[in-house]
């Protein structure tokens, strides 16, 4: 059956979501730490645990299920003040938060969870909140606090008095579809105190006539609880938009009216119909079209996203071969071009023109989509650098900045690992000891700072930390012994902190659970260098440490200029192009037969293209210089002609060209040829470098050996 | 299978194993309809069922009102489990859908 099918979409939904639900958690955990009286975080928190729980007893998964409700049930008296938020409960929370992490993996067949570590969690929990067992203890108690109690009726009763409630509950015809079973809410209502249930099967027509996939059932409750409004309309959470629920204290004589206890923030979802007199059962017409629209997968309230409530999931594969079609009709688009260059036909020349405006909208588009703010990467490293803070017993605290920094989807995958190898490195090595900070005449609470920002076609991440810096010689000295660099070498200090990145490269004495062990860095350089980044490190002895990836915006798409020399073609990031300025054999003399040109009164150093890939045609009288922005200053890079813009679909050039710094990958043009895609950063890095000895401050140096610098 | 459908000479009889379900449910509906239309009283063994929800409950009830429309019966052949019964009870059902009871 199909069904079976629908069901595994759904489960897949949950476990999704229920991962993001529980970065959700871990943030509010992690700020709750700092702010243990904030109400706003303790629901918060409160929220998400009932959410995973809810959900995941819906579609089956128990054992998360009630695992996740003994949690829950701490931060319902966290909620209500009858528990403090205590750094041991946070951690005991956080551990929890692990082991649901590693069920909903188990769930999805990666990995097993070891119930033994559940039953240890909770065990401490229970020492925590000082009850046997939060859950069933509540339950228990509550009938016996007999529902005819006089506190019951009372309206102005205080949370902990029972009283009776009238729940009515028609699902939607639809609600079996969305995976949702009903009978586990009932069941649910059934752990919050004593429920007489009454179902009426009036809405059932005959078998013949029966559509086996709906539910036709409606219930008629009455639950003696002392448990909120809010909480019993709680449970229906997740089918709150596809049924008919009214919720009504019963009231007996002489009570006060019931709308004046309505909880400030009552749902609007529950429609509090006036006290009814008669008790009769819902009307048995088919009434049951609640909600026009059809619930998400798995219902979650809309107003609990406000701003999301109009976005729907796609997966990212879709996506990508959404990003790789526009990439093919940008390529067959620029062929266009230039079929309709030749033939000089104004008609064609227009609808082409058009066409050519019409995909760099949907290019624009289609980027954006996969453009992802890198908030979520970088939240998810508080919860590292508290867990790290506490066992290397550090103080550390985590600043971040531009995290709303727009990154594709692809690049952001891809940042976790070296980010976090960064940070723990920061964390193990850089950051002192707080006694040592203070007898430096530092705060004993150390920082590390997060950020990101844009800075043309590419986005700069930085993880700075405030600690003790890279002890240069002590690199120097380790790159020497591991014949990295000669023992007489001139090394600047870029250079050397360049060695860190080294595979296996460690000054580390000891080797600590954290690291040590020479691998982080590399992975970092790998990762970094996969997505056709860089890596900067300056480092300041005794004053900390700031490393900056340089990474691009996306890796499918750029805009970039066509330019020619000799035969061969070629395409330079437009991001980080200036301005394009003519060079005469006259300049070129004019220079004494150095690289450099005159801009302005500016001299910008070049390098000849030309020269640089060997390319043996004849020299144009004129030529043109691209002046480009790099890190390193402005370079001017000298080609034949330039051609124009040129929208680029990045091709990966295979696995032989990988170690070709200089080109970030080749384009198809519209005549079918090749051309490459040149990094002006790494062009001009190269050149630097291959000015032997060159001592720091490249710019400077570079200028005078601009000659040399373009080979 | 989880569900079979035995036409005895007299008897027909429905036996439900394992979770009955939203998965099994349009199975169950063709079944009960075609022990329905044999004509003859109808038996639901349970005994080896594990649970039943909203579909199954449904249809059992709706079968059951059919049969007694028709002047046939359908009873349960054998015990039920435990939880199962509990489910029901859970679900509201004063009594189990079928069965002698509410004769």
């Amino acid at each position: 059956m199909a069904n079976e099918q629908t069901i595994d979409k759904f489960k897949q939904a949950f476990l999704e979501e229920a991962r993001e639900i529980l970065v959700e958690l871990e943030s509010a955990l992690l700020a709750l730490n700092e702010n243990p009286n904030d109400t706003e975080l303790m629901g918060r928190a409160f929220r998400a645990l009932h959410t995973i729980k809810g959900s995941g007893a819906m579609f089956g998964f128990d054992e998360l299920a009630r695992f996740s409700h003994n949690l829950e049930n701490a931060f319902d008296e966290v909620r209500n003040g009858r528990l403090k938020v205590t750094a041991e409960l946070i951690n005991l929370s956080l551990a929890a938060l692990d082991q649901i992490k590693a069920m909903l993996e188990e769930a999805s067949g990666r990995g097993t969870a070891d119930s033994g570590v559940s039953a240890e969690i909770l065990a401490k929990l229970r020492r925590l909140t000082g009850k046997s067992d939060t859950h069933h203890a509540a339950t228990e108690a509550a009938p016996s606090s007999s529902p005819s109690s006089p506190l019951a009726a009372s309206p102005a009763a205080a949370v902990g008095a029972a009283r009776d409630w009238q729940i009515r509950f028609s699902p939607g015809s639809d609600l079996l579809r969305t995976g949702t079973n009903p009978l586990l809410l009932l069941r649910e209502l059934k752990q919050m105190g004593s429920l007489r249930t009454k179902a009426s099967m009036a809405a059932i027509p005959p078998i013949g006539e029966l559509d086996p996939e709906r539910c036709y059932l409606r219930w008629e409750m009455v639950l003696t609880t002392s448990s909120s409004r809010e909480a019993i309309s709680d449970v229906f959470i997740f089918v709150a938009d596809s049924c008919e629920l009214t919720i009504e204290p019963v009231i007996e004589p002489g009570a006060a009216e019931p709308a004046l206890e309505m909880p400030a923030g009552a749902k609007p979802e529950i429609t509090v119909a006036p006290a009814a007199a008669d008790q009769a059962l819902i009307p048995d017409a088919v009434a049951a079209k609640p909600a026009e629209k059809k619930p998400p997968p798995w219902g979650r309230r809309a107003s609990d996203t406000p701003d999301n409530a109009s976005s729907i999931r796609v997966p990212a594969a879709k996506l990508d071969q959404f990003v790789d079609l526009v990439g093919e009709l940008v390529t067959m688009q620029a062929r266009l071009g230039e079929i309709a260059a030749r033939h000089e036909d104004a008609e064609v020349a227009t609808v082409s023109e058009e066409i050519e405006r019409l995909t760099t909208a949907l290019r624009e588009s289609s980027i954006s989509i996969r453009m992802l703010p890198i908030r979520a990467t970088f939240e998810r490293f508080r919860r590292l650098v508290h867990d790290l803070a506490r066992d290397l017993h550090k103080e550390v605290e985590l600043t971040m900045e531009g995290a709303d920094t727009e990154l594709d989807k692809s690049v952001i995958d891809e940042l976790n690992d070296p980010l976090m190898h960064l940070i723990r490195n920061s964390m193990d090595h850089g950051i002192e000891p707080a006694d040592r900070r203070l007898a430096d005449g530092k705060r004993p609470s150390a920082t590390i700072h997060l950020s990101a920002q844009h800075s043309g076609a590419s986005v700069l991440i930085r993880v700075a930390d405030d600690g003790g810096g890279i002890n240069a010689e002590a690199v120097r000295a380790r790159a020497i012994e591991k014949g990295l660099a000669a023992a007489d070498a001139q090394l600047s200090e870029n250079e050397i902190f360049n060695f860190i990145l080294a595979p296996g490269f460690s000054t580390a004495k000891q080797i600590t659970d954290v690291s040590g062990r020479g691998v982080g860095m590399d992975v970092v350089r790998r990762k970094v260098e996969a997505l056709r980044g860089t890596i900067d490190i300056t480092s300041k002895a005794g004053s900390g440490t700031t490393v900056t990836l340089r990474l691009p915006l996306t890796l499918a798409i750029i805009d970039g200029l066509l330019v020619r020399v000799g035969e061969a073609h070629f395409v330079l990031p437009l991001a980080t192009t200036l301005e394009c300025i003519e060079l005469t054999r006259q300049d070129i003399e004019k220079a004494n037969g150095k690289h450099v040109a005159y801009v302005r009164g500016e001299i910008i150093p070049y390098i000849r293209l030309r020269e640089y890939f060997n390319i043996k045609t004849a020299q144009p009288e004129r030529e043109q210089i691209l002046v480009a922005e790099t890190e390193d200053g402005h370079y001017g890079f000298v080609v034949d002609q330039v051609l124009g813009d040129h929208q680029t679909v990045i091709k990966n050039l295979g696995r032989f060209y990988r170690h070709v710094e200089l080109i970030s990958g080749a384009t198809i043009l519209g005549n079918g040829s090749v051309a490459l895609i040149l990094d002006p950063h790494r062009l001009v890095r190269e050149a630097l470098r291959s000015t032997a000895g060159s001592r720091s401050d490249g710019r400077t140096a570079a200028r005078s050996r601009a000659k040399g610098a373009a080979v | 299978m989880p569900l079979t459908l035995d036409q005895g000479e007299a008897v027909c009889l429905i036996r439900l194993k394992g979770e009955i379900d939203i998965t099994t449910a349009a199975d169950l509906k063709n079944l009960l309809l075609r022990a329905l239309a044999s004509g003859k009283d109808m038996c639901v063994d349970l005994e080896r069922a594990t649970e039943l929800d909203v579909t199954a409950l449904q249809l059992l009830w709706a079968a059951d009102r059919e049969a007694r429309g028709s002047g046939r019966s359908l009873k349960l052949a054998g015990p039920v489990p435990a939880e199962l019964l509990a489910a029901v009870n859970n679900a509201g059902f004063e009594s189990f859908p079928i069965g002698s009871a509410r004769e």
